[in-house]
Formats: C-alpha cells, structure tokens, sequence
C-alpha cells in the first residue's frame, strides 16, 4: 500500500473506533487487534485513548496490551478530571467570593458534555474576564495557594472568535459546578468557536470532530442556527463543513441542522486530509522528529533551508481557513503556497 | 496488625482526590504526587477503614457489600497494600507467621471468592499529559511536547 493510501487507511481505523463514542451507549466497532494495536500510539497521544477504552471495554480488545493502555488512560484522564473539579471548587470559589464569575472556555466547557468528565482531557483551565473584571481576578488568584490550580488567565477573549468580546459575554450563560458559579459560552458561539478553531488548526485531533459531535447531539431544542452560523458566509460554510465531517467520519446525528445537506458532498480532499491527519500523533505542521533548528537560525547558517521549508509546508485546511479561501473541489495548492509566502513574509518581518 | 498495635484502621482523608470509576477507586494522594488504582476489594475494604471497625468487622461489612465472602486474611492483605502507599493513618505490616507475603497472598487466592485486593500505582496526571502542547518559556524534555516543537536544551530546555 502507497504512504498516503496506508494512512488515510489509518485515519479511517481511528474513525471507526471513535464513531459514536461521546453517547452514552457507543456502537462497539469490529476491530482485529493488529488494527488496534496500529493505532493505539496516535489515540493515546492525541488525548482519545479514553474514549477509545470506553467503545473496546466490552469486548476482548480489553484484555490486549494495547487495551491495557487505553485503559490506563481512562483513569489517568478520569482522575485528572477529579483533580480540575478540585481547582474549580477552589479558584473559581475564591473569584466567586469577590464577586466575579469567570468564563471557562474550550477543555472543560466541552469535557462537561460527555457522559463522563475523564472521556475528555484537558490541559489548564482557561479562564476568561470582562475587562473590568481581569485585574480583581488576577489580585484574588495570586493571594491563593499557587499549588492547588493551574489556570490560564484571559482579558476577553482574545483570537477565539470574530465575535466582539462584549458580545460573546452577553450571551454567555451560567452553570453551578459544585460549589461555585461560572460562566460558559453560548451554545451557538460555543459550536461555532469549536468547529473555527478545529479547522485553523487542520482537524489534526480526531478528538475535536467528536468535541463537535457531542455539542451537535447535546445542542438545546431551541438552538438558533442563524446565531451560529453567524453573518460572515464564508465563516458560516466552514461550520457547516466541520459540522458535516463529524456526521460522514464519526456517525454524529446532524439531521436536522444546516450542515446535513453537506453530509456526502464534502470535497474529497477535505476528508481525505483529515484521515492523513489522523493517522499521526502530531500535526503535519508540527513534526517534532524533523524540525531540528529554529527558523532564525537559518538566517545565519541558511544550509538545509528548503528541506526545511518542505517539512514545513502548510497543511491544506490551515492554509484554506487562513487565506479565507471556500471548501470547494479547487485543489488546495494556490492556498497552501498563499499561506506559505504570508508565513515566510511575516517571519522575515521580525 | 496486633503487633501494630492498630485494631481499628482509619483510611487517611486529608490530601488525597478520590475518584470511583467503574469497579475500581482512584486516589491521588496531592502531598506525595502519587496516584493509585484500588481494584474493587481493596476499595471496599479502604472505605470501611473508619477508625472504629475491627478487622472482623471491615471483613463482614465488605463480604456483604461485594456480596461474596471476604475473610480476615484479605482484609489484612488488602490493609498491608493501603498502608504500604500511604493511605491509611498507621502503616500496617501484614503478621505473616513466618510465611511469606506472596505464600500468603497465594493461599488467600486458592480459596477467595472475591478478587484479591490490588493496590496499583498509575502514572500521576499532569496538566502537560492533555495539553496540545506546551507554550513557549515551559520547561521541556523533548521538541515534541512544546507548541513550537523546539526545545531549546533538551533534555532539560525551555519551549521556543
């Protein structure tokens, strides 16, 4: 089997354990242990091995080495998620005193939605202020024992969405976790943000197609699509897209929403590329095994430039959201060299 | 235990975040950074661990709540895996009679009905583990755990 053919071939085995594994009740793929075994490696590096333990605990995969992994994640990731409930009671307690109720963004506002909070992990916890509100934060926090939370402070919302902060904090809503009182986005900004945020970054995670899946199965009976989709098309198509890929790759429910009629007419290089993505621990951006020196360091020793520029080359759904370019049957090259000579332009610029 | 002087062991509460998953109990102990996995006998001996039950009694209590016969033998191999990573208050050796601890622990699972208690160690979370990746200026081991996949001075660098 040809290289990209081997691992699309992968990506699809990823697809298949994922499918539906956000429910309550996933579908229990048919998997030989070979194939398991083949993608163990970019599960557990990519944050999914729990979930994947969670469709194979029923079945004889469990009992396999790589089962023996998947599970292990499980309860690492399942204790982390006991650990993180812990730094909310506290810190987001201690703001809560002071009369401040933050907004927690991406990890945990999407983790909460599965049927369990260790399905879904999470690094720190970011929180985000109104402006006016950041500083008392910042005070409240650093008086606290550093060693009980690790947070990431936010003024606003910085490069999440197109949105204007103050909007996005008026249509926040708030949730009681514990003891203490928060504040999540919207659900439609909510949906929107994480299928943006899952392109510019090239859908490498299989885990943000089931991040989706799970906010699409889990959405409010009055959910207001015109409020996600948002005014700017272009923006609106790439939702629907992203939207559509979990519904053809991991069997999410998208009847119903503006992204159904896209479900089968995705272009191919779309699905494809995702598959490829999905076959590596890491992103195609981010190889670690080859970047050897700093970009800058070429500018004094320039030998093996382009060899790096070619491990470098920009990943086609990066490259299109970035250039702003439609999802459409166009091959992806112009938008790729676009990004590539406004990546080189910018760094060359510093 | 007798040579202990501890009749009535207490499970240790402060410091630790306890998880139930499945059949099994996770514990992070946060003074030690350490986390184990209770499988289902260990666990429900530890809970009964109050400071007040004897060892006769943990085991009728833990026979009836996994609903099969749990003897003082397992009670007590169950209590010396507890002690050994520091979840009870006293550390408890387990009186062998000259047998050793693997002897004992095979006699126990000719006879047991219930699984034999297991107290496992499991690599401690960390924030990193489920991070995308670490941002620039974080202390780094390899290139493949920073944003920037650089690492400056590995093993022992600082994130690009």
């Amino acid at each position: 089997m040809s290289q990209p053919h081997a691992s699309k071939a992968l990506g699809r085995i990823v697809a298949r354990v994922l499918q539906t594994s956000w429910r309550s009740e996933p579908e229990v793929p048919s998997l030989a242990e070979n194939e398991l075994n083949q993608i163990a490696p970019a599960l557990l590096k990519c944050g999914a091995g729990a979930l994947a333990w969670r469709v194979i605990s029923g079945s004889a995969l469990a009992e396999t080495s790589s089962g023996a992994k998947l599970q292990q994640a499980y309860r690492v990731h399942s204790l982390q998620a006991a650990m993180h409930a812990a730094e909310i009671d506290y810190a987001i307690g201690a703001l809560n005193r002071a009369g401040v109720e933050p907004v927690l963004v991406k990890g945990w506002s999407i983790a909460r939605l599965y049927p369990e909070a260790g399905l879904r992990p999470y690094g720190d916890l970011d929180l985000c202020f109104a402006p006016e509100e950041y500083r008392v934060a910042l005070s409240v926090l650093s008086e606290l024992d550093p060693t009980r939370f690790v947070v990431d402070l936010h003024e606003g919302f910085g490069k999440l969405d197109s949105l204007p902060d103050r909007e996005l904090l008026e249509r926040t809503e708030r949730v009681r976790v514990g003891g203490a009182v928060l504040r999540v986005l919207g659900e439609e900004d909510h949906l929107r943000i994480l299928c943006t945020h899952s392109l510019r970054h090239g859908l490498w995670r299989p885990l943000w197609l089931s991040d989706i899946s799970v906010a699409i199965e889990r959405r409010k009976a009055d959910f207001d699509w015109t409020r996600c989709l948002g005014e700017d098309d272009r923006q609106a198509d790439w939702v629907r897209c992203a939207i559509a890929l979990a519904g053809e790759l991991l069997g999410a429910d998208v009847s119903g929403t503006p992204a159904s009629e896209r479900v089968g007419s995705l272009p191919a290089w779309l699905v494809a590329r995702v598959l490829k993505n999905w076959s590596r621990p890491y992103p195609e951006l981010y190889p670690p095994q080859v970047y050897s020196r700093p970009m800058a360091s070429y500018i004094s020793r320039p030998s093996g430039l382009f060899q790096t520029l070619s491990v470098r080359w920009t990943d086609p759904i990066e490259a299109s959201v970035r250039m702003r370019a439609p999802f459409n049957w166009v091959p992806r090259f112009p938008y790729q060299l676009g990004y590539m000579t406004l990546r080189v332009t910018r760094f060359l610029r510093r | 235990m007798e040579k202990n002087g501890i009749e009535t062991p207490k499970a240790r509460g402060e410091g630790l975040i306890v998880q139930p998953l499945m059949d099994e109990l996770l514990v992070y102990d946060q003074q030690r950074h350490q986390a184990h996995c209770l499988n289902s006998t260990a666990a429900a001996v530890w809970r009964l661990c109050d400071g007040r039950s004897s060892i006769d009694e943990i085991a009728e209590r833990a026979s009836s709540n996994l609903d099969a016969p749990v003897d003082r033998t397992i009670v007590l191999a169950a209590l010396e895996q507890l002690g050994k990573r520091r979840l009870l208050e006293h550390r408890i050796t387990l009186d062998q009679k000259g047998a050793s601890r693997r002897e004992v622990m095979r006699r126990i699972g000719l006879t047991a009905a219930v699984a034999l208690p297991l107290v496992t160690s499991i690599v401690a979370p960390t924030a990193a583990q489920a991070a995308t990746c670490l941002p620039s200026g974080s202390a780094c081991s390899t290139s493949a755990q920073c944003c920037s996949n650089i690492c400056n001075g590995a093993p022992s660098g600082t994130c690009a």
